[in-house]
């Protein structure tokens, strides 16, 4: 029970600070589970492996929420989140026909749902933000490193503060017309 | 509310810096303009998504890397009771390769001895700035600098910020990186931090840190010590380390 504490802490520390070694350690043990759950359901050697980097994505993401704690065993939770992205995949690719081999038992489906979908949210914003021009782009992430006016001027080569102040409202005004403007909004906050 | 101050008003709003009657009245709003809900809303998201990009694409990066290595097709099995099995022809190609094999394997031990700098060469790659966690990076712009500095190659110009976090182990890694790749190199320095991490407390850090003093010394020509610890590494597991260690092992003569 302590040894299954320590593994979970350790792995989760090391995602959260993207630790190279301890991700191989994640991909030596575990990838062959999931290559399994893709490849007996469909799918191929290729969705295996973006099913593993979107799965400790979602992980990586729950990580930088300080409360976040494992009651399962790694391996559990890392396995439902791959199923369900692989399903939602394999929904996406209409293949009507998917017989599911499953082993495991599930646990965490709420939490893990609930990652999966602030994962989806997450991407599609990031889809919008990239759509906004350079310039806004890298403001707004000045600003969300905590540079400060002063300096954006300078980075940036602005006129002024009150201008850095100006641009900055109108990008964010910006990027929230293209969010909503998207027809996928609609579904996503429903 | 004045459309021009919207958004300004979202911002100063989401920061906690709307006090008295602005507070006020940016709430009774809130409360019945349902568009002002969203905005707000997204406002907040949004702002949470522009401040991981950075932070989830050097961990993106990472998993590319790894997934190109870790999931890969395995070889097809040959079955080897549908084969259809010529014994005699088979024997020959054997013995054939196993002559063939042979001749080719004492040409290469007689030209191709591995020398410790072809092998620093071909397996240094520098530690990822990407284990360095984001709440660092944040704080100090200095440090900051440092990690682009170092992201960019200029190793020399990332030396001083990355001394300012002593204590931190990842920092410390990249520091000693720094010192093997500046020209000249500081080898001795790398070889003295390297040491420190690998004989310190942090078991999660001391594999990596043992790999690279292995580097580093070879590029400092201490063959033995660096033999030593791949040897170390490549029992210790079957961690990336411990497979690089193997192959290095072997090439070495």
């Amino acid at each position: 029970m302590l040894q299954k504490k320590r593994t979970n802490d350790r792995y989760i520390q090391g995602i959260r600070s993207n630790d190279t070694t301890i991700l191989e350690e994640i991909y030596q043990k575990y990838s062959q589970a999931i290559i399994k759950l893709v490849t007996d359901n469909n799918g191929t050697i290729d969705d295996a492996r973006d099913v593993i980097q979107e799965s400790l994505i979602v992980i990586f993401k729950k990580t930088k929420d300080e409360d976040f704690q494992l009651t399962s065993s790694f391996l559990t939770y890392f396995y439902a989140i791959a199923r369900n992205i692989w399903f939602k995949m394999l929904r996406k690719k209409r293949m009507s026909e998917v017989s599911i081999n499953e082993n495991l038992v599930l646990i965490e489906k709420s939490n893990v749902e609930a990652a999966i979908f602030k994962r989806e949210k997450h991407n599609f914003y990031l889809s919008k933000f990239k759509k906004l021009g350079g310039q806004c782009q890298q403001l707004l992430e000045y600003y969300t490193q905590g540079k400060k006016v002063k300096e954006i001027v300078q980075l940036m080569g602005f006129s002024s503060e009150g201008y850095v102040r100006k641009r900055k409202f109108k990008c964010k005004e910006q990027l929230i017309k293209i969010i909503k403007q998207d027809q996928n909004y609609q579904e996503l906050i429903m | 509310m004045d459309k021009n101050n919207r958004q300004e008003s979202i911002e100063l709003y989401l920061q906690g810096k709307l006090e008295g009657q602005s507070l006020h009245d940016f709430e009774q709003q809130l409360k019945v303009d349902k568009t002002l809900q969203e905005d707000v809303t997204i406002s907040k998201d949004v702002e949470e998504v522009i401040n991981e990009v950075e932070s989830e694409e050097l961990f993106k990066e990472n998993l590319l890397k790894l997934g190109g290595q870790y999931v890969v097709a395995q070889k097809p099995k040959t079955n080897a009771t549908s084969f259809p099995l010529n014994w005699g022809i088979i024997i020959l190609v054997v013995v054939v390769l196993a002559v063939v094999g042979y001749f080719f394997w004492q040409q290469q031990n007689i030209s191709n001895s591995v020398e410790p700098e072809q092998i620093f060469a071909s397996y240094y790659e520098p530690y990822p700035s990407s284990s360095i966690t984001r709440s660092n990076v944040d704080t100090d712009e200095a440090y900051q600098n440092a990690i682009k500095a170092y992201n960019n190659e200029k190793y020399s110009e990332a030396i001083e910020g990355l001394t300012t976090k002593p204590a931190d182990i990842p920092t410390q890694l990249l520091l000693s990186n720094c010192y093997l790749k500046v020209s000249p190199p500081e080898t001795q320095k790398a070889i003295e931090a390297l040491k420190s991490i690998a004989e310190g407390d942090s078991d999660l850090y001391s594999t990596t840190a043992n790999w690279y003093l292995a580097l580093a010394y070879l590029q400092n020509n201490q063959e033995n010590e660096a033999k030593a610890i791949f040897k170390d590494l490549s029992q210790n597991g079957s961690n990336r380390y411990a497979n690089l260690a193997k192959k290095i092992l072997a090439e070495w003569k």
